[in-house]
C-alpha cells in the first residue's frame, strides 16, 4: 500500500509517497496560489515522479495552513503532529524539533513513539520566523540564503530589536543609513532571530536530541546562533527538513490505515 | 432548541428586549448588579459582541491596550450602546480602567458615567473599602435619580439574582452532556444583558428543553480559563475540532454564577463580601493559591482532559496567572495549553493548528 | 552577560562607597571626572561598558563640586541600604521585600534589611545596561510573557538571576498598575514567601487616605507576627520627622526649577525620588537634598553664575530612560533643559506629626505623591491634569513621552496626552522605546528621533 502526505505550507507545498515504511516519491513546488489547487498540483507531481495514478494511494492526509481545504485529502492532521512524526521518522533519536517555518515558528517534542507530548508556537507577531528573515533580507538587498552566508563571515554582530519585525525593519534600515556592515547587520538579523527562537523554547523543557526543520533550517548562520544562544548541540536529519510535515503526513496517512 | 434561538436574538439586538430608558451598563464581575436592579433599572452588561473592529476605538487607546476594552469603546463610539442610561466601570485592569476615561473623553453619549473603584485584595481592610465604596455608588444613584434604595428593595434584588445564578449553575451541569460549552457562552451573554426576571424565565424553558433533549456527542472534555474571553466563534473552534468545554473558569461563566449572597446580613454588607470573597479573578491579589485549586478540583469533578488557558494579548493579569497555572498544571501533569490571541483576531487558521495540535497531543497522552 | 550570584548589590555598595570617599574631596573628584569624561560619557564602548552608567549617572565634568559634595551623602545612604542586604544575605538574616509605593518606614521600624526590588533594578545598570537584557532574558528563558512592564520583568529576573537574597515576608501593594499586581503574584509563587498586600487609596482625599493607612497598620501587624519582632514607634516617628524635612527640600528643587532659567543643576530630580523609595528616612538623603537646594538657590540668586545656557524648556511625561543618561545629553547638546518630568516632580504634602495616626497617614500620602503612583493610580484624570499643571508652572516649551512600552495604562491615554500638549501649543514626541530594554531601541536611534525632533521644531 502506497500513502501520501500533503503539506500546503504558506510559500512552498510539498509531497511524499511512502511505501513500506519507505519514501520512494517527493516533491516540492513554490509560488502561493489557493491550497487546494496547490494540493493538486503537488500530488499530481509526486505522482508522475513514479508514474503511479490517484487510486494507487489508500490514503492521503493533508497538513499545513491549507489543510482543512484540501478535498483530495482523506484526513487531516496539525502540522505540529507531522513535524514531530517526520523528524522521527528521519531519526528516530530526535526527541526535540525547532520547526521555523514560513510564518510561524514552533518547538515540538515527542516521545519514544515519535508523538507529539509537549509543543509551544509563536503568537500572531512574524519576528522570529522565515517571512521576517525574508523580509530583513530585501531591505539589505539580499536573498535570505545570501543573508544566511554573509552572517556566518562576520563575528561582530549590531543590534536588531527582537520586539517585533517592523521594529526589527526600523533598526536595519537605520544601521543601512549609519553606513554600517551589511555582514554585521546580517549577524544581528539572524541573532535576533535565534532569540525569538529562544525566547519560546523558555516555555518547554527541550530534550536531547534536537534537530531543527522547516525552510529556514537552511540558513547556516541562524543554525549556527540558535546553538549559541540556547547552548545546544543540533542533530541531522537523514531528510531534506523541509519536508518532515509531508513526511508526517504520509505516516498518519498509514496509521489512519492500520487502526481502521 | 428553540429556546437557544430567542437568547441568539437577544445577543444581535439587545435593546429590543429592554424598557427604554430603564437601562444601566455595567463592567464587569465586582459591580454587583444588585444595586442597579434596586433602583429600578436592567443592569446590562458591556460586551465586544457584535463590535465591528477597534480603528475608532484606537484613535484613543493604543495599539498596546487590550482588545476586549479597544472593541468596547468601538462599539459605543458606533452609538449601539445608545440605549443606556448611565455605565457603571470598574477598575478591572488597566486597560477598562482606561475604558472609562476614554468613553468620557470620546464624548460618547451616555447620560452619566461612574467608576466604582474595588480593592485588589481581600482582607479587612480592603473589605470596609468596598463596603465605603458601594456606599458611594448607591448615593451616585440616589442623588441622580432622585430615590432611596431601601434595604429592602436591595435584598429583594439579591433574592432575584441569587435565584438567576442558581438557575445558571443549573444549566452549566448540563455542559458537556446535553449543552455544548458554546451555546452555554452564549446564555451567558445573553442572560446578562436582559432583565432578571426575563431571564430566569427562559433559563426556566431552556432547563425544561435540556431535560428531553438528545445527548450531545462525546468529545475531549475540556475546561477554559481565562479573563474577557467571551467570543462564541472562538469557542465553536474549540470545540469543533474534536471537544466539549464542560467547564469554564471565566469571567462570563463559573466566575459570574459561582457566587452566594447572604440574606440575613445588611444588604450591603452582604453584597460586599459576597462578591469580595466569592471565587475570585485575577485582579485579586493573594489568592492564586486559591483560584488555581478550585481549578483543580473542576478538573477532578468534571473529568476534565486537558486545560485551555486563555490570555489576550496585553492582559497582564493573564501573564501572571497563566504562567503559575502553567507550572502548577505541568506538575499535576494536567495538560494544558497556554493560548494568547486578541478577541475577534483573526489568525484563525494559526489557533485551529494550536488546538487541534493540543488534542492530539492529549490524545498520545492518554 | 552572565550574573554572578549578587553581582548587582554588590557594585551598587562599592560604587556607592566608592563615591562617598572619592566625593570627600569634591574639587580633585571633579578633575578626575573631568578628565575620563571623554571616553567614559559620550559613547558605549567595549571598554566602558560595564562602567558607564554609574560614571553617567554621576555625570562627567558636567556636575559642579559642590553637587558632588552633595551627593556623597545619596551615596552613604545607598551603601547603608546595600551593605545592610549584603550582611543579610552572608548571615542569613531577615531580609523583607517591599514594592516601592509601599513606605519604606513600616519597614525600617524593624530591625531587619529591606530590599526595594523596583529600586534595586533601576541601580542594576551599574554593571552596564547588559545587567537589565541578562535579567530580562531570564525571564524570557523561564517562559512569562514579555507584555508586562520591564521593570518588573527585571524584578523577576534579579530573583532568578540570583541577584538578591531570599525574603522571610513580602509586602505588595496593589497599585499602581497590573503589571506591579502580576510581578508580585509570581515573585510570591516563585519565593514561596508568606505575604500581605496592601490595598492603596485611589483617591488623594482623607477618606481613602485613611482606608490606606489602615492597611499599613495592618501591615505591621502582619510583619510583627512573621519576625516575632516589635515595631520601634520610635524610630518610625524620628523617620517621619526626617522625612517632612526632607520633603521640604525636594519641594522647594522642584519649585525653583520653575524659574527661567532653571538653576540648572546636572542632580535631577528623578535620583532623588530614586534614593528616597529605598532610603526614606535616612537623615544623610536629607542632608543630600538641603545641599542641593543650597545650591540651586544660589544659581538662581546669581544667574551668571549658570556654567550653561538654557535655550528650551522640557517635560518628559513619561518615565525617563534608564539605560541612558539621556537629560545631561540632551542639555550637552542642544542646550534643553528638563525641567520637570514624571518621577521627580515633587510636590510633597507636610505630614502631620501630632499622633501615630496622623503619621501613618502622612507616610501613606506621601507615597501617593511620589512620581508614577501619583499620576498612575485612579482616574485619568490624575494624570492629564498633572500634565497640564506641569506644563504651564515650569513653562514647557516641548514634552517628550518615550512610551514606556509596557505600561498599558498610561498607553491607553496617548490620545489625552496628545491633546494637551496640542491645547497648549507645544510639540510633543511620542516614542515607542523602553525603559529599561536597550533591545527595543538602541540608544544610538533614541538620540537620533530626539535630534530630528529637536531639529523639526526648531530648537536646534
Ligand atoms: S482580558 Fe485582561 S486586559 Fe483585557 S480587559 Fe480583560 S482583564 Fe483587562
Ligand atoms: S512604568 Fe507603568 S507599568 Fe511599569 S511599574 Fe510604572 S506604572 Fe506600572
Amino acid at each position: 500500500m502506497i500513502f501520501c502526505g500533503i503539506d500546503i505550507g504558506s510559500n512552498t507545498s510539498k509531497a511524499v509517497l511512502l511505501k513500506n515504511n519507505h519514501i520512494i516519491s517527493t516533491a516540492l513546488i513554490s509560488g502561493i496560489s489557493n491550497p487546494s489547487a496547490s494540493a493538486e498540483k503537488v500530488f499530481s507531481a509526486v505522482l508522475e515522479k513514479r508514474d503511479l495514478k490517484r487510486h494507487d494511494i489508500s490514503c492521503v492526509c493533508a497538513t499545513g495552513y491549507g489543510r482543512y481545504e484540501i478535498i483530495i485529502a482523506d484526513i487531516n492532521k496539525s502540522e505540529i503532529s507531522c513535524h514531530g512524526a517526520g523528524a522521527f521518522f528521519s531519526n528516530s533519536t530526535i526527541r526535540t524539533i525547532i520547526d521555523i517555518g514560513g510564518q510561524d515558528c514552533k518547538i515540538i517534542c515527542v516521545d519514544e513513539r515519535g508523538f507529539v507530548d509537549d509543543f509551544v508556537m509563536n503568537d500572531k507577531c512574524a519576528a522570529g520566523t522565515g517571512r521576517s528573515l525574508e523580509i530583513m533580507a530585501q531591505t539589505l538587498g539580499l536573498s535570505v540564503s545570501e543573508l544566511g552566508y554573509i552572517a556566518m563571515k562576520s563575528s561582530k554582530s549590531l543590534p536588531v530589536s527582537n520586539k517585533c519585525s517592523i521594529f526589527m525593519e526600523l533598526d536595519v534600515m537605520q544601521h543601512l543609513l549609519n553606513g554600517e556592515k551589511t555582514a554585521q547587520i546580517a549577524r544581528g538579523i539572524t541573532i535576533t532571530t535565534a532569540r525569538r527562537i529562544a525566547q519560546l523554547a523558555g516555555k518547554l523543557e527541550l530534550r536531547n536530541n534536537i534537530c531543527i526543520s522547516g525552510g529556514v533550517s537552511k540558513n547556516p548562520a541562524v543554525c549556527r546562533d540558535i546553538q549559541d544562544i540556547l547552548k545546544l548541540k543540533l542533530t541531522k536529519l537523514n531528510h531534506d527538513p523541509q519536508l518532515m510535515g509531508a513526511i508526517g503526513a504520509a505516516i498518519f496517512a498509514r496509521n489512519k490505515e492500520i487502526v481502521s | 432548541m428553540p429556546i437557544l434561538e430567542e437568547f441568539r436574538k437577544v445577543i444581535l439586538n439587545p435593546s429590543e428586549f429592554l424598557s427604554p430608558g430603564k437601562s444601566i451598563g455595567y463592567m464587569c464581575n465586582y459591580v454587583p448588579e444588585e444595586l442597579i436592579h434596586a433602583a429600578g433599572f436592567t443592569p446590562v452588561r458591556l460586551n465586544a459582541v457584535e463590535s465591528e473592529g477597534t480603528s475608532r476605538g484606537d484613535m484613543y487607546f493604543s495599539t498596546g491596550n487590550c482588545s476586549f476594552p479597544r472593541r468596547v469603546l468601538d462599539k459605543g463610539l458606533s452609538g449601539a450602546y445608545g440605549f443606556l442610561d448611565g455605565i457603571v466601570f470598574m477598575n478591572g485592569c488597566d486597560h477598562n480602567r482606561r475604558l472609562y476615561d476614554n468613553w468620557n473623553y470620546a464624548q460618547i453619549q451616555t447620560p452619566w458615567t461612574y467608576l466604582l473603584f474595588v480593592p485588589h485584595s481581600k482582607t479587612d481592610a480592603s473589605l470596609n473599602q468596598y463596603i465605603n465604596e458601594l456606599q458611594k455608588l448607591i448615593n451616585h444613584i440616589e442623588s441622580i435619580y432622585k430615590l432611596k434604595l431601601s434595604e429592602q428593595k436591595i435584598r429583594d434584588s439579591i433574592k432575584l439574582y441569587q435565584r438567576k445564578r442558581n438557575l445558571l449553575r443549573n444549566v452549566s451541569s448540563f455542559r458537556g452532556i446535553k449543552l455544548s460549552g458554546t451555546d452555554f457562552l452564549m446564555v451567558m451573554i445573553a442572560t446578562t444583558v436582559l432583565p432578571p426576571d426575563i431571564a430566569c424565565e427562559k433559563l426556566d424553558e431552556l432547563i425544561v428543553e435540556l431535560k428531553n433533549a438528545p445527548q450531545i456527542e462525546k468529545n475531549l472534555r475540556v475546561l477554559v480559563t481565562g479573563n474577557c474571553v467571551e467570543e462564541i466563534e472562538h469557542f465553536e473552534i474549540i470545540e469543533n475540532i474534536g471537544a466539549n468545554i464542560v467547564y469554564d473558569n471565566i469571567c462570563l461563566g463559573s466566575r459570574y454564577f459561582d457566587r452566594d449572597i447572604s440574606m440575613e446580613e445588611e444588604p450591603v454588607i452582604a453584597l460586599a463580601e459576597g462578591y469580595l470573597r466569592s471565587p475570585s479573578c485575577p485582579r485579586i491579589m493573594n489568592d492564586t493559591e486559591k483560584r488555581i485549586e478550585l481549578i483543580k478540583e473542576a478538573v477532578k469533578k468534571y473529568q476534565v482532559d486537558a486545560v485551555i488557558i486563555e490570555k489576550l494579548e496585553f492582559c497582564s493579569m493573564m501573564t501572571g496567572e497563566g504562567w503559575i497555572m502553567s507550572q502548577e498544571f505541568r506538575k499535576e501533569e494536567t495538560p494544558f495549553l497556554l493560548l494568547t490571541r486578541e478577541l475577534y483576531g483573526g489568525g484563525k487558521s494559526q489557533i485551529r493548528t494550536r488546538i487541534q495540535a493540543f488534542y492530539e497531543k492529549v490524545k498520545n497522552l492518554k | 552577560m552572565e550574573l554572578k550570584p549578587y553581582e548587582i548589590i554588590k557594585k551598587i555598595y562599592y560604587a556607592s562607597v566608592l563615591a562617598n570617599t572619592v566625593f570627600k574631596a569634591p574639587r580633585t573628584a571633579w578633575w578626575l571626572l573631568k578628565a575620563s569624561s571623554a571616553f567614559m560619557y559620550e559613547k558605549e564602548t567595549l571598554f566602558n561598558r560595564s562602567n558607564r552608567f554609574g560614571f553617567q549617572k554621576i555625570g562627567s565634568s558636567f556636575w559642579t563640586p559642590e553637587e558632588l559634595d552633595a551627593y556623597r551623602h545619596d551615596s552613604l545612604a545607598t551603601s547603608r541600604v546595600y551593605g545592610r542586604l549584603l550582611k543579610a544575605a552572608e548571615n542569613k538574616t531577615p531580609v523583607v521585600w517591599l514594592d516601592w509605593p509601599v513606605p519604606i518606614e513600616i519597614v525600617k521600624g524593624f530591625d531587619v534589611a529591606a530590599y526595594v526590588p523596583e529600586s534595586f533594578m533601576i541601580a542594576a545598570n551599574i554593571v552596564g545596561t547588559d545587567g537589565h537584557v541578562a535579567c530580562l532574558e531570564a525571564v524570557e528563558r523561564a517562559g512569562i510573557a514579555d507584555d508586562i512592564c520591564a521593570m518588573d520583568r527585571i524584578t523577576i529576573g534579579a530573583w532568578l538571576t540570583k541577584q538578591i537574597p531570599p525574603p522571610a515576608a513580602i509586602i505588595a501593594v496593589a497599585h499602581p498598575c497590573d503589571a506591579g499586581r502580576t510581578t508580585n503574584q509570581i515573585l510570591e509563587y516563585m519565593t514561596g514567601a508568606p505575604a500581605f498586600t496592601i490595598n492603596t487609596s485611589y483617591t488623594k482625599n482623607d477618606e481613602d487616605v485613611m482606608l490606606y493607612s489602615k492597611n499599613l497598620f495592618e501591615a505591621i501587624e502582619f510583619l510583627e507576627d512573621i519576625l516575632k519582632m516589635k515595631f520601634n514607634w520610635q524610630k518610625f516617628e524620628e523617620m517621619v520627622h526626617i522625612l517632612n524635612k526632607h520633603n521640604y527640600y525636594l519641594n522647594e528643587i522642584t519649585a525653583m526649577n520653575q524659574n527661567i532659567p532653571s538653576p540648572g543643576l546636572a542632580y535631577s530630580l528623578q535620583a532623588a525620588w530614586l534614593s528616597k523609595i529605598p532610603c526614606a528616612g535616612d537623615p544623610d538623603i536629607m542632608e543630600n537634598a538641603r545641599k542641593i537646594y543650597e545650591i540651586a538657590k544660589k544659581s538662581i540668586q546669581n544667574p551668571e553664575h549658570r556654567h550653561r545656557k538654557e535655550k528650551f524648556r522640557i517635560i518628559v511625561a513619561d518615565m525617563p530612560i534608564v539605560f541612558t543618561e539621556l537629560f545631561k545629553w540632551i542639555e550637552n547638546s542642544f542646550g534643553g533643559v528638563v525641567v520637570s518630568d514624571y518621577i521627580g516632580d515633587a510636590i510633597y504634602p507636610e505630614i502631620d506629626t501630632s499622633s501615630r495616626e496622623s503619621m501613618m497617614m502622612g507616610v501613606a500620602r506621601d507615597r501617593l505623591y511620589a512620581g508614577m503612583i501619583k499620576q498612575a493610580h485612579g482616574k485619568a484624570s490624575e494624570t492629564i491634569d498633572d500634565l497640564e499643571r506641569q506644563i504651564s508652572q515650569f513653562s514647557a516649551d516641548c514634552v517628550i513621552f518615550n512610551g514606556h512600552q509596557g505600561c498599558r495604562h498610561n498607553r491607553a491615554l496617548s490620545r489625552m496626552v496628545k491633546d494637551v500638549c496640542a491645547r497648549h501649543k507645544i510639540p510633543s514626541l511620542m516614542m515607542e522605546a523602553d525603559i529599561f530594554d536597550k533591545r527595543v531601541m538602541s540608544e544610538e536611534k533614541l538620540k537620533k528621533e530626539l535630534t530630528d525632533f529637536f531639529r523639526e521644531n526648531g530648537f536646534a
